[in-house]
């Protein structure tokens, strides 16, 4: 983290494939103790991975990272059963569903093309050619005629509105 | 959408900083105070007799007002970051809580029982209860947008000491102004005041400091 903080991509990656794993593993026994299925996991986890990415500078570096991410990933788990409301009821089918069948698929119900609609056009094209194609951001910013600073905002904001779309999901579910 | 895309997507931004809460709150707070203060005192002034008899009541006052701000702005600074704990934050009603009872001490070791409910009721409570909370207005709201940046678990409690904060500042704004002089006045309804705004700050903190 101290490293991604002085901005290294690569440990950033590292970092965060590292912390989603972990998340699963706090998230999963609240899911649990609350009475629901495991369907939300991975939607919680990546709300949570977004909230660590978007909170980092409350992170104090002088003091243990561990902490701080289950602090978040509770917070999140929390906010996420309280939004949706604590089931009681949980169909016993889909429980055993979700208990068998772990979550292999480290995918959330909100699909890709989903997202990008979401987005305007600008935040859509520049999202989709660099995160879903690959391509690098400064080749598609200039493809747009869109300086660098304005495709870090561009990129930031499309970011806080998945962050929206996140709470927005669950409340329909 | 699969977790590694997000993660890739989060790299991404890696270049974009994010607001420090802990350092925007040094900074906005103390404007937002300063400037509403100065227009308060440009409107009423400041009491005539600053330099001479009023100089001792003002000082506790100022002093009270301080001692409340540091620690509420220091606890907020504590409970922005998500691990902290509420008992980390207690700092500032703990300090309003000492100061209360220092004042009420003061006052009678001063005056002795003769007369004290006059003292305490005075003639300006509701001055007093108005001007502090309407000076602490705007400073809170700017806490509040500066808070925003945190990530705490407490979103109550650290918007009651946003709103701590800044009835302390107005309080050393109202202290410079107001000439009603005894301790036990100054320990009982200027924290009134300052607990009125703490309860408005933890119900806009719930609302607003969500993330």
């Amino acid at each position: 983290m101290r490293l991604a903080l002085d901005g290294d991509v690569g440990a950033y990656k590292t970092l965060l494939g590292a912390v989603a794993p972990h998340l699963r593993g706090v998230v999963r026994p609240l899911l649990i103790r609350s009475g629901r299925g495991l369907a939300d996991l991975e939607d919680i986890v990546q709300e949570t991975l977004l909230a660590v990415h978007l909170k980092r500078a409350t992170w104090d570096p002088s003091l243990p990272f561990l902490p701080w991410l289950n602090a978040v990933a509770r917070y999140k788990a929390i906010d996420a059963l309280r939004k949706s409301g604590f089931r009681q009821d949980v169909d016993i089918d889909t429980m055993s569903e979700s208990l068998a069948a772990p979550d292999e698929r480290r995918d959330s119900t909100l699909d890709s093309a989903t997202i990008l609609n979401a987005l305007d056009a600008k935040q859509r094209k520049l999202v989709e050619q660099t995160i879903m194609v690959g391509r690098s951001s400064a080749d598609v910013g200039a493809e747009l005629g869109m300086s660098e600073g304005a495709v870090r905002v561009a990129l930031h904001r499309s970011l806080k509105r998945l962050g929206k779309m996140f709470g927005k999901n669950r409340h329909e579910n | 959408m699969k977790t590694e895309k997000l993660i890739d997507w989060l790299a991404e931004d890696l270049a974009f900083k994010p607001p420090v809460a802990s350092k925007r709150i040094l900074f906005w707070l103390p404007i937002a105070a300063l400037a509403t203060g100065i227009i308060f005192l440009g409107l009423v002034g400041i009491r005539t007799d600053l330099t001479s008899t009023g100089a001792m009541p003002t000082l506790v006052k100022v002093g009270l007002g301080l001692v409340i701000a540091i620690a509420a702005v220091r606890g907020t600074r504590t409970l922005l970051r998500p691990e902290a704990s509420i008992a980390q934050g207690i700092a500032a009603p703990f300090a309003v809580f000492l100061s209360l009872s220092l004042l009420l001490a003061l006052d009678l070791a001063s005056w002795g029982q003769n007369g004290f409910l006059g003292r305490l009721l005075g003639k300006s409570i509701t001055s007093c209860l108005t001007v502090i909370p309407l000076l602490a207005a705007i400073p809170l709201v700017t806490s509040l947008m500066a808070l925003r940046a945190g990530a705490t678990s407490h979103p109550a409690f650290i918007g009651a000491l946003a709103g701590l904060a800044s009835a302390g500042l107005a309080i050393v704004a109202y202290g410079l102004y107001c000439t009603e002089d005894s301790p036990s006045f100054v320990a009982v309804w200027y924290s009134l005041a300052a607990v009125i705004v703490a309860l408005v700050g933890s119900m806009a903190g719930r609302r607003w400091l969500r993330w």
